[in-house]
């Protein structure tokens, strides 16, 4: 399949010529004018492989069209070659600087521009092949990456007698209570949906700080004292540093690291600011954070724990539900209330 | 003849079709540049002026019509410093008019 070349002129005899220099390798577009060009990548015709595009036109210059070529995702990676005078040194200055990828002079001079086009695609081809690539291998590092923290934090659950399951139904219930979120419209600026991966994937390293708690703190199977329900309490502070120290020297551009930070320290937060590790209250807990409480509680209390026996789902639920204002953020209950169906189905089939 | 229109080079350009250049030069024919440009002129529109013999430098050279070209530049420049014109004005009708004519013996 050939390539497709739009050539960008007002004089029709330039555009007659260059097609007549290009037509035997490319297929050719033709636009008069600025506004014609910017229709035509915008409608719905085949895209460009590499833009010619005159600098001097009446209405909308070389340099404006440009612009929007570059400010636009669907166009801005495809290669343009400004066609200029050349005693006007400052458009081809100008125009390298604002993305043109190189530039062509009048009179034309057929193998130049045959060359550089040629040179032009096949740099650009390369540059898509190398991004692809490189898109490719992230993920497979992505991938490793999140599966090791995963059985990372599974290897915390053992130690306290919960088996992982109680990380992976968590992971669930928060996968459930996100999808539930993005339909009730309500909540778009809460967590974008394009983020919802690396929310869900920072659940499970919500009580990774245990892993500082002491087992005979950790696994007494009685009521603590106040001195050791401290020392339990820092598990959250404590999963806030380990978190510190995975993140260093990471790229988090996609705030993965950012969530589990948030949901370690602050998943015992209360709504009513008397939650710890730093009593924040309302908003001031982060949305992931404030989630993250509410599934947490609901998977221990309808799970059997070495402190107590499981509750049924609708005690639970009511628990929940009554906890709203003072525990939980009241906003999610509308959320919670439509997922509870989900929510039980996930626990019966996740049993430890 | 090499002054007003450049063969080889034209040639050149288009890879030898000796067809599309005659078919070229007929739509230089069509154009009305020396028209515009005098009345742009008269009316004193600079201006719009600067545009047309721009344009028409830039045919001129794509077409290897030698002559044009360079008065096109020289009315060009003088239009730029705000220079009297009145010269290279008649010098440029001068050579479009031979140039036409050079064109249609072609």
């Amino acid at each position: 399949m050939r390539d497709l070349v739009l050539i960008v002129d007002d004089v029709e005899i330039n555009r007659l010529i260059l097609s007549e220099i290009l037509a035997d390798k490319y297929d050719i577009a033709v636009a008069a004018d600025g506004r014609e060009a910017l229709d035509y990548l915008y409608g719905d015709n085949t895209l460009p492989s590499a833009i010619l595009l005159d600098i001097v036109m009446p209405e909308m210059d070389g340099f404006e069209v440009l612009e929007q070529i570059r400010s636009k995702e669907l166009t801005r990676k495809i290669p343009v070659l400004i066609i200029t005078a050349s005693e006007s040194s400052e458009n081809e200055t100008r125009g390298l600087k604002s993305g043109a990828q190189d530039y062509i002079l009048k009179p034309f001079n057929a193998e130049v521009v045959r060359t550089r086009i040629d040179a032009s695609l096949k740099l650009h081809k390369y540059q898509h092949q190398l991004e692809q690539m490189v898109e490719e291998k992230t993920n497979e590092v992505t991938q490793v990456y999140n599966h090791t923290l995963s059985v990372l934090a599974s290897i915390i659950e053992y130690r306290d007698l919960e088996s992982g399951a109680h990380v992976h139904r968590t992971s669930l219930l928060a996968d459930a209570f996100f999808e539930q979120m993005m339909k009730m419209d309500k909540f778009e600026n809460a967590i974008p949906c394009s983020q919802k991966k690396q929310f869900v994937l920072a659940t499970e390293l919500h009580d990774i700080g245990k892993i500082g708690i002491p087992d005979s703190i950790l696994l007494k199977p009685g009521r603590l004292e106040e001195d050791e329900f401290n020392i339990i309490k820092t598990h959250t502070t404590l999963g806030g540093s380990v978190v510190d120290r995975i993140a260093e020297g990471l790229n988090d551009s996609d705030m993965y690291m950012k969530f589990c930070k948030e949901i370690c320290l602050h998943h015992h937060e209360r709504w009513d600011g008397k939650g710890y590790p730093m009593e924040l209250a309302g908003e001031d807990i982060p949305i992931s954070a404030r989630i993250m409480a509410l599934i947490d509680v609901f998977d221990a209390l309808v799970n059997a724990r070495v402190y107590k026996p499981a509750f049924s789902y609708e005690e639970a639920i009511k628990i929940i539900v009554e906890g709203a204002g003072t525990q939980f953020d009241p906003n999610l209950m509308e959320v919670f209330q439509a997922a509870t169906d989900i929510f039980i189905a996930i626990e019966m089939e996740n049993q430890d | 003849m090499s002054e007003l229109i450049n063969l080889d080079e034209a040639l050149g350009r288009l890879g030898g079709n000796l067809a599309l250049y005659k078919k070229l030069l007929g739509r230089f024919l069509e154009n009305t540049y020396i028209d515009e440009i005098n009345k742009q002129l008269d009316a004193g529109d600079t201006e719009t002026a600067k545009g047309t013999v721009h344009t028409l430098k830039g045919v001129s050279a794509n077409l290897s019509l030698t002559d044009v070209n360079a008065c096109s530049i020289a009315i060009e420049s003088n239009l730029k410093n705000g220079e009297d014109y009145s010269d290279s004005l008649k010098a440029l009708c001068d050579a479009v008019a031979a140039t036409v004519v050079a064109i249609n013996e072609l």
